[in-house]
């Protein structure tokens, strides 16, 4: 008779369990709270974070599940979160809804969005001196071939090309998108394909791709051996990475890490897009740890 | 909102157009090579025991994997999908042509045969018509699962409503996650009552009052 | 791939089951007990299933936002059907003079539901989450789609960087796991179907 009860029960308890363990909790005085990237970059980028707060600093951070940057952003502007890694082109365009045409005449793009971005409550920090644009890649082959260096080059041989990029290079809003850029530069491929950003670099290499869009410090580009052509008519804007951190982060960590600002900036400049690809080969194609990979560096920089 | 279907309501056309496309092609290679395979089957029901659990064990293969890899060996050609697709749709109707057969009640295929049927009589007079409301009802299973894995279509490049799920998901773009999603949603619950028409018609009111 | 993404799979899965218990079950109940509803009800549940995976999870992103609660919630409806069918056939199938004596000792409804023939249903419930399980542990894949992590993301991101080993390891894994609960739980329902069967009585 009462199994139904015990059934019962046992379900309440686990919903109860579930419900309390499922809610957020409250800000601490001394965690840093990063939910991490999906990506290479993002995760080596946290991960020096933690080590350079942890190793100079009395306050903790926390490293949670991966989630993709637009929920990192919307979590760190909810206040769940403290600091993501982003690139001020991307906090321009996806986050802020703007264009580089909104960018004033006398500013910079790194400096308009800080200025932009400080109602809610996150800014940047020092550029860490990569630029992870968006990038057009070719088989070295097809370099030898036509003898390729700039964008411009590919325009008379593009109708005998087929040109790759994930879903969301294609949607009709924005500018650092498919339509705007090839009208921009008068391209005109053979065949456009959508696939996924994930399968991308497999189609490329098995030869499906004659062309694609890449992101300039994917460690993946070196693996593909594929040459990047110079955007020469400066189409793309600047994708500057750097820490995009709440600002009442550092009031709230006072006590426990006073120079929280000096030592994340640290990482200011410390970066190159070489070294960003050298970096994230490691861990996409070498399958080195994250942390290894971080440490080896950040020592190597004579930081820890 | 009306901006945006403006903007993009020839994309969602062309989607619906190429996923319903995908769907039917392969539902269609499907539903002949499985009722071909069940009624073999159903000839040696010992072999039955042995194909029709590998086969449930491959339908456990994820999707992503199984699609992503046959387009390593294919390529970006629209062949890439409809073979997967094809391959998943295979045996809910399989299962249910050999099931369907081997449940015909054994009396009615010695009546059959007293009647001097032969064999291939036996079969497509009396075996086949009996068993087709399992054979329609795994077809419509089928055909609903084939219209939710052909989302993948656009994984590799082959475009389909999954092309504008997949570009909302990535731009953060809402109204585009709804533009795939609902025409999917709606395909698929289209296509089912398509097929639950098809029943009404096909199946004469005594069988269906038996079954039911 | 790693026990720790095993472990969130699994959790996603019977997080979302336990969901659609405490949902299903009193749903199912409420098409046995409203005649009038359960038509309704049974087509609203199959509808549910008969959507696209990643369009239902595409949907559910719009209004909750990325991550585990999206897909739990996806998957409780995805699951739905089965509970909820086998639930009110259960209820419908239990024997008439059972139900019978039970209003002749003057049971309300509501009691003899809860009392006399939900306990009898108790094996057809079970079947409906042995079900449910497994559809759930197949569409948690498309978890990796939305930011849920589990198996999905793994192997997602494992042909990202074309890591064949885990590819094949992964998927594996998966179907062991879908295999493993199934057998697991239709050894209990067997165990379930004789305890419950009334010819011991």
């Amino acid at each position: 008779m009462s199994t139904v009860k015990k059934v019962a029960v046992v379900l309440l308890a686990g919903l109860l369990f579930l419900a309390l363990t499922g809610c957020g909790d409250a800000k601490s005085k001394d965690t840093i709270t990063i939910y991490d990237g999906q990506f290479a970059e993002m995760k080596l980028i946290h991960q020096m974070v933690k080590l350079l707060v942890e190793e100079n600093t009395e306050a903790k951070v926390e490293i949670l599940d991966e989630v993709a940057p637009v929920n990192s952003y919307k979590e760190l502007v909810k206040g769940t979160a403290d600091i993501m890694n982003s690139y001020d082109g991307t906090l321009l365009t996806t986050y802020l809804h703007l264009d580089p045409d909104d960018v004033p005449e006398n500013m910079t793009l790194y400096d308009f969005v800080n200025e932009e971005a400080a109602d809610k409550g996150v800014r940047l920090l020092d550029k860490l001196g990569l630029n992870n644009t968006y990038a057009i890649g070719v088989s070295q082959e097809l370099v030898e071939e036509h003898d390729l260096k700039t964008v411009s080059d590919l325009v008379p041989i593009a109708d005998q090309l087929i040109f790759g990029a994930e879903h969301d290079f294609f949607t009709e809003e924005g500018s650092a998108k498919f339509n705007p850029f090839a009208k921009f530069y008068g391209l005109d491929f053979k065949e456009v394909k959508h696939l996924d950003i994930t399968l991308k670099y497999t189609a490329f290499e098995s030869g499906e791709l004659d062309v694609m869009i890449v992101y300039a410090t994917d460690g993946l580009n070196r693996k593909a051996q594929l040459t990047v052509l110079e955007d020469d008519r400066g189409y793309f804007p600047e994708y500057n990475g750097a820490l995009l951190v709440r600002d009442d982060m550092f009031e709230r960590l006072e006590e426990v890490a006073p120079d929280l600002e000096e030592v994340l900036n640290q990482l200011g400049g410390l970066f190159t897009d070489e070294i960003m690809v050298d970096l994230s080969y490691r861990v996409d194609v070498e399958k080195e740890k994250v942390e290894d990979v971080a440490r080896d560096f950040l020592e190597s920089k004579g930081l820890l | 909102m009306k901006d945006f279907l403006t903007l993009y309501w020839h994309h969602i056309l062309e989607a619906a157009y190429t996923h319903l496309v995908y769907v039917l092609v392969s539902v269609a290679i499907a539903f002949t090579v499985s009722i071909i395979l069940g009624i073999l089957l159903s000839r040696v029901p010992r072999w039955a025991n042995i194909i029709l659990p590998l086969l449930s064990l491959f339908q456990t293969i994820p999707g992503i994997v199984f699609i992503g890899l046959l387009f390593l060996f294919i390529g970006i050609v629209p062949a890439t999908i409809i073979t997967a697709l094809a391959i998943y749709a295979v045996f809910p109707i399989l299962k249910n042509t050999y099931v369907g057969i081997i449940e015909v009640d054994e009396s009615c295929k010695e009546a059959a045969q007293g009647c001097g049927m032969s064999g291939f009589q036996t079969l497509m007079q009396v075996e086949l018509p009996l068993a087709l409301p399992a054979i329609i009802s795994g077809l419509r299973m089928s055909l609903v699962y084939t219209v939710s894995w052909a989302v993948l279509a656009a994984m590799i490049g082959l475009g389909g409503l999954g092309d504008l799920i997949f570009a909302g998901v990535g731009s953060n773009n809402n109204y585009l996650i709804l533009a795939g999603a609902i025409p999917a949603a709606l395909m698929a619950i289209l296509c089912s009552l398509a097929i639950d028409l098809l029943r009404e018609v096909l199946i004469p009111k005594p069988i269906r009052l038996d079954i039911k | 791939m790693s026990w720790s993404m095993i472990a969130e799979h699994l959790t996603i899965v019977f997080a979302s089951v336990l969901f659609t218990i405490t949902l299903g079950v009193p749903l199912g109940g409420c098409a046995y007990l409203f005649k009038p509803f359960r038509r309704a009800i049974l087509w609203f549940v199959e509808v549910l299933q008969t959507v696209p995976a990643m369009a239902l999870l595409g949907i559910i992103m719009v209004f909750l936002g990325a991550g585990k609660t999206t897909v739990i919630i996806g998957l409780l409806l995805y699951a739905l059907m089965p509970v909820v069918q086998n639930t009110c056939l259960g209820l419908t199938e239990v024997d008439p003079g059972v139900k019978e004596v039970a209003r002749g000792m003057g049971m309300k409804m509501l009691y003899r539901l809860i009392h006399v023939e939900m306990p009898i249903a108790v094996p057809y419930i079970f079947t409906g989450i042995r079900i449910a399980v497994v559809i759930s542990v197949g569409v948690a894949v498309f978890a990796f789609f939305v930011g849920g992590g589990g198996m999905g993301k793994a192997i997602y991101q494992a042909i990202r960087v074309h890591d064949m080993s885990v590819i094949i390891g992964s998927t594996l894994t998966l179907m062991a796991m879908a295999m493993g609960l199934d057998t697991v739980m239709a050894f209990a329902e067997r165990h379930l179907y004789r305890r419950f069967s009334p010819s011991k009585e």
